[in-house]
Formats: structure tokens, sequence, C-alpha cells
């Protein structure tokens, strides 16, 4: 696995393309030595140790805990925290506390929906703030309709049996394209979980965030997704 | 969803999901080792998108550290790779006012001095030139759907999903089966929280004995300003405002190219 998908990204620098581009090299360079031993389909323990001997992991190593001291004081706190620590980490090679764990993973931390209060956003002003549906449309984001849902619910009863009494369906709110809808009947009973899967940015929130992991993201037709000119 | 139709194969040295700056320097970097050793290796890249850099959105300043490594005379070569940072700011932001940081209670590490602004999406689609240009096969299109695995238990390879299945599970007239893609080794380069990483992460138990993995999403505008409010270069951070203290993350803004700005908000 190279680049995002084994987590090479660097939080307070904000960056991982570097790290990206050379787990591909050092990747590149095991599998080469391998090949060129000619070994096949065995584990690249090379890639391991030009890891641990890479600028990527010197990158790291110094921002290890940022993101552990985000989590647990916050921003204001937090911030100048991992900034010493940042600081330490440059000057001295080390940090006074040590490696700080992550917590929980990101779908066991949600709060039940009775001890939150919604958070009342303005409208949409059409000039510098915009509505989902038409970012989603600049976003050129096509998908063959007639195909299988590309979200599979693992158990399909969850999002209104569990997810809405507990977390009002938070998939309706974190998905950032409105994938996740639950609609009512004209009563105002009745909800029914819906899936627009044709607007799906491929984002995997859902995949990560849903509190049952129970959204399964699996590629949908290829070419589809979004169209992002420059981005 | 089986077939009975036996899927085509194909064989490589190296197959390789996903044509990001992690897949497209991987497969630059072996041919470029094999042309060095004057041997012949045969490496594809798999690209879900309709085509190289639709799905890359980041911000995106970048480190050439590794580029400067993989292509020296990236510069000659053309890569739109051309805003250097000239200045780099960090806001805290209220309702109604901001707040700047002097540059030096960051360490050194934080700097943007020598990095650039880019469209990632630009870099890629160059990058995939470069990675062709060497006799990589850049396939965009085809998603990398299942994992293959031989008789021993080891990864063999990918195959792609099958087109035109309906959708009730049921193949139409524009039915074509998927593809396997063999190879000797086969890397992973989806981006973050690929489908394929998660099952093999699963099967292979790589998540054992590890703190999770913590993940932040981003959204992106890329907006067009008149020339007299560009201000080419100019990179600023911000934290605080419209986020609560406990909702980690935060805005930036990188003027680049001809009056671009990108502008993202994120929360890890």
């Amino acid at each position: 696995m190279i680049g995002c998908s084994a987590g090479f990204v660097n939080l307070p620098r904000i960056k991982g393309s570097h790290n990206a581009m050379k787990t591909g090299m050092m990747a590149a360079e095991a599998a080469f030595e391998a090949l060129s031993a000619g070994r096949s389909g065995d584990e690249l323990k090379a890639y391991a140790y030009l890891y641990e001997h890479s600028h990527v992991y010197k990158d790291l190593k110094r921002v290890r805990n940022v993101k552990p001291f985000w989590s647990r004081l916050g921003t204001l706190l937090g911030v100048p925290v991992g900034a010493f620590d940042m600081w330490t980490n440059q000057l001295f090679g080390l940090s006074v506390f040590g490696t700080l764990k992550h917590g929980k993973a990101d779908y066991a931390t949600l709060k039940p929906a009775r001890d939150c209060k919604p958070i009342a956003y303005p409208k949409p002003d059409g000039i510098v703030s915009f509505d989902k549906l038409s970012s989603v449309f600049l976003s050129s984001t096509n998908h063959e309709e007639d195909q299988p849902i590309h979200l599979k619910l693992k158990d399909p009863s969850i999002p209104i049996a569990r997810n809405l009494p507990e977390y009002a369906e938070p998939a309706q709110r974190y998905c950032p394209a409105g994938v996740y809808e639950v609609v009512y009947d004209n009563s105002g009973g009745n909800p029914r979980f819906v899936i627009n899967a044709q607007n799906c940015v491929h984002c995997k929130t859902c995949d990560i965030k849903d509190p049952a992991q129970n959204i399964n993201w699996v590629t949908p037709e290829g070419g589809g997704g979004p169209n992002y000119p420059n981005m | 969803m089986t077939s009975p139709t036996p899927r085509e194969t194909m064989e490589f040295d190296v197959v390789i999901v996903g044509a990001g700056p992690a897949g497209l320097s991987a497969a630059i970097r072996l041919k470029q080792l094999a042309a060095e050793a004057g041997k012949e290796i045969t490496v594809c890249v798999l690209e879900k998108g309709s085509e190289v850099g639709a799905h890359i959105l980041s911000g995106a300043v970048i480190d050439p550290i590794s580029l400067n490594e993989l292509i020296p005379d990236w510069k000659e070569k053309g890569a739109p790779i051309d805003t250097p940072v000239t200045d780099d700011r960090f806001l805290y932001l209220g309702p109604s006012g901001s707040l700047r940081f002097p540059n030096f209670l960051f360490p050194p590490l934080m700097s943007n001095h020598g990095n650039y602004i880019v469209s990632l999406g630009n870099v890629c689609r160059w990058l995939a030139k470069q990675a062709e240009e060497l006799g990589v096969e850049v396939y965009p299109g085809f998603a990398a759907a299942e994992v293959l695995y031989d008789e021993k238990g080891s990864v063999k390879g990918v195959a792609t999903g099958d087109m035109g299945i309906g959708r009730d599970g049921k193949p139409k007239a524009s039915f074509t089966r998927g593809m396997e893609l063999h190879g000797k080794y086969t890397f992973i380069g989806e981006g973050v929280r690929g489908s394929l990483a998660k099952q093999l992460m699963a099967r292979f138990k790589l998540g054992e004995n590890c703190d999770p993995q913590k993940f932040g999403i981003g959204l992106k505008e890329l907006w067009q300003l008149p020339p007299e409010k560009h201000k080419r270069g100019l990179v600023v951070h911000t934290m605080g405002w419209p986020l609560t203290d406990d909702t980690g993350g935060g805005s930036f803004m990188y003027h680049f190219g001809e009056g671009l700005v990108s502008i993202v908000r994120a929360a890890p």
C-alpha cells in the first residue's frame, strides 16, 4: 500500500503528495530488486526498511503528536501545545510527551442526537455560499444510472431502526453530496432511507463515519464519479 | 456478482491501482530502474476516474522534495508547477475579524518556503504523460473492484468490475465482463480509505497493534479573481470560526496560476 492508502499524510503541514510520491518510489525500488532476483508475490520487506530510513518517516515522526493534542485539548489549547511539541521534535529530535495515542476510531466518536443541539446554518446566499446540490453539479459528478447501488448496506434496517433514533441518521448531514436522505410520507411518518448513489463524489465519508459501520463503499462502474478539471 | 463467463487475463510485472501521485510515481520509478539496468519490465496503472486527475481533489501546496528525486528536470519537462509560495500567513478567525499569528511562532517544518501551489489534478495528468512516455500502460475509466489471490493466499492481482449491469443486478445488453490483471506485485494506491485497501487490511490484519486511522473531510472551491485582488503565491491558513473549539479543522486560501484561488475548509 502506497500513499494515502496507508495514511502517509502529514496533518499539520496539510501535505501528503510528497510522501505519496516517495512511498510509491520506495515500493517501486523494493519491487524492482525483488523482480530482478526472480521473486514474485512475496512480502516486500525492503519497502518497510526503506520507509523507516526515508524522509517520509522523518516528516511524519516529528508531527506524530499533533492530531492527538488537537483531539484532546481542542483548537485554542491544542494548537499551541502541538506547535511546542513540533519545536522540540525539530530542534532536539524528541518529544517530552513521548508518542501519544489516537483515541477512538472515527465511527465511534459520535454523540447521541439527544446530547446535541442542532446547528443553525445560515441559508446559502448564492454569492459566497451555495447549497449542496448546486455544488455537486459543479463537480460534474456522473454515474451510469442503471447500475447496482455502489453504497452497500450490510443490514438495510439499521439506518431507520438504529441510526435514526440514536443519531438522527447522521449520513444525511455528513455526506457532502446529499447522497443520503430520510424521507417521510405525507403524514410525516413512515421514514425511509434513500440513497442517491449517482451523486456520490467518492469521498468515502459514509464508509468511515457510519456509527454502525454498516455502509460499505464499493467501486461503481469505471469512469463514474466526479470529473474535476483543475482541482 | 458471479458470471459463468471466464474473465480475460493480462499479465504484468507490477499492477498498480490508482493513478494518483503515489501510483504514478511508483510506475515511473519502476520504468526508470528497468531502463538503468537494461531490463524490460511491464507496469500497468488502473484509474477509476474517467481520466487521470478526474477524482483528485487537493489544496494543494506541494513540497517538491520527492519530485526532485524522481524527475530532477521537471521544470524543463514542463510540469504544471509554476507558482512558488511567496507569502505564508496564519490567521485565527472570529465571527467578525481575524488575528494574525507571527510566523516565528511556528517551527521551520511548517514553513512553506520552497513549496509550490499547484492543481494536483493537473500534476497527475502530467505525471501520467511522463509514465506513458516510459512505456507504462495507464487505463483510466477502469475501477479495480476485486483483489485476486493465488492458491497460497498471496495477492496475485486485481479484477476490474463488470460493466453494463442493471440496477436489478442483471446484465444489460451493454454487459462486458471485467478483466483480470495479474502482477508479480500489486501496489494499492487508491487514496484515502480505498475499498480494496479496506479488504486487504482486514484479511492480512494490517491494523493489528496499531492505533485507529483518523480521517478528515475537506470541501474545495476554485475561484477566479479579478487581477487586482489576486496575489500570486500567497498562502493563508486559518483556524477558529466558524468551527467550534472542539471541532478540529480550519481553512486555507492559495493564490496561484492566472487569477485562481483554491479555497478549502477542512475538519480532520
